[in-house]
């Protein structure tokens, strides 16, 4: 599900699960549908109605922010999932409880890794740079699948 | 750069014969020697933890964190395994209906004898633990087996190793190839990593013990098995060596082996071998 972020609604908070948000969801959700339907049609729709135009454009300016927000919210969910990236056994992480300590907490990890492809090899496998890690290959394995590692990365760029 | 190419190529096919004249005594040196194993094992644990009492490895968790060592011990005023150990305790003296007991079965009665489990024997060629030989006494007896991973075998196992408490583990390994083959094999099954998380046993048990994974501490493999069988809480129950192994695979999400396999057998066998020197402090109890 779809996450927005208003003054009240946070990617972290519980808030963003409550109906008033549910409901405004599932209106963006519409729009964005609408908004993403074969670009052919798109653009010849575009050129006959100006009202479409508005709409799109208003689409467009939200979306974008909403979906890196979405991604992020739904990285967390599986990081946090024990049945997933389970990364809190091992990891500190900001809103999660009961970490475990054989990993180095998760934190500011934009700026160590400023290229996210180096967040997604060490999740994908990282036996291949530390052969010694405790590190569980979440790609190679199977584990989680390439989008699921992409979401976490969003995440974890957060951090 | 064609020179340099030569002297490229030369050099390899030097190192490579070279490689080939040496190979063969690095096979040699790399024989297996359980003795110089145990100790390299042991001073690991020693050195990686210099505070702990040597003899204090064989409480698991307890010994890597003060607090939970403390919550323990007001813990074994009444230990969560009592019922066990009495239970374990009436049925060793129970007589088989042919009028034997598992006194019958085993040296000394039975009684003070856990740290001489798994032996190795040498006319089955293989490793015998001590679940293995209660099921054997009772087969032997017309009785049917008994699950190993917890109940009737954990109620027996917990007895035998009370009776057992503070003795010395002292496993032999005898001058037999295959022995050595069982010991390098249980070697090889701990180090070896497997299952979609792609741990092995060392994984949690040599790099990582007293660190934390979740809530949990994780212990060391130096002196594990000493402390079996276990109530654990995470089981609210009992379990032997045989459901510790099972658990441990599929927690890993790799497949676990049927109680008792040879692989089993092996890493028990191992695992004991290296633990010689350490008391036994079964039946324990655990988080």
């Amino acid at each position: 599900m779809r996450k927005i972020l208003t003054p009240f609604c946070r990617v972290n908070s519980l808030d963003c699960q409550v109906q008033p948000f549910v409901l405004w969801n599932a209106s963006i959700s519409a729009i964005e549908t609408f908004a993403t339907t074969p670009r052919n049609d798109a653009l010849t729709a575009l050129a006959r109605t100006p009202l479409l135009f508005l709409l799109l454009a208003f689409a467009a300016g939200l979306v974008d922010p909403a979906r890196a927000q979405s991604a992020a919210a739904e990285g967390q969910k599986l990081a946090f999932d024990r049945g997933k990236g389970n990364c809190l056994t091992c990891h500190v992480i900001k809103g999660g409880d009961l970490p475990g300590t054989i990993g180095p907490e998760l934190k500011d990890l934009k700026s160590k890794y400023p290229d996210r492809n180096e967040l997604t090899a060490i999740i994908f496998d990282e036996t291949r740079r530390n052969p010694q890690t405790m590190m569980p290959p979440f790609g190679r394995n199977r584990i989680l699948t390439e989008q699921e590692i992409s979401a976490i990365v969003d995440f974890l760029q957060t951090l | 750069m064609k020179a340099r190419s030569a002297v490229l190529l030369a050099s390899l096919s030097a190192a490579l014969v070279a490689f080939a004249l040496t190979s063969p005594r690095v096979v040699a040196a790399d024989k297996v020697d359980p003795a110089t194993d145990a100790k390299a094992f042991q001073n690991f644990f020693f050195q990686k933890f210099p505070d702990v009492k040597h003899e204090d490895f064989v409480n698991g968790p307890y010994s890597m964190n003060a607090d939970m060592k403390r919550q323990w011990q007001e813990k074994e005023e009444f230990p969560p395994y009592e019922f066990a150990l009495d239970a374990g305790k009436e049925m060793f003296a129970t007589p088989f209906k042919n009028g034997k007991t598992y006194a019958d079965c085993f040296p000394n009665g039975g009684i003070g004898i856990r740290q001489n489990y798994p032996y190795f024997d040498t006319k089955e060629g293989k490793v015998v633990t001590l679940e293995l030989a209660l099921n054997r006494c009772r087969e032997a007896n017309g009785e049917a087996p008994y699950s190993y991973v917890k109940d009737e075998m954990a109620s027996l196992t917990a007895y035998m190793a009370f009776t057992s408490r503070g003795k010395l583990m002292d496993i032999k390994i005898p001058d037999d190839p295959r022995a050595l083959e069982a010991f390098e094999n249980g070697k090889r099954y701990f180090y070896t990593r497997r299952g979609q998380l792609n741990f092995s046993c060392a994984s949690c048990h040599v790099q990582s013990p007293g660190e934390r994974i979740r809530a949990e501490i994780l212990a060391p493999a130096l002196g594990i098995l000493n402390a079996m069988p276990i109530y654990r809480s995470e089981w609210s129950g009992m379990g032997t060596i045989s459901r510790r192994f099972v658990t441990c695979n599929s927690q890993t999400r790799a497949v676990p082996l049927e109680p008792q396999a040879d692989e089993y057998r092996d890493v028990e066998y191992f695992l004991s071998y290296v633990a010689n020197g350490l008391p036994i402090s079964g039946p324990g109890a655990r988080p």
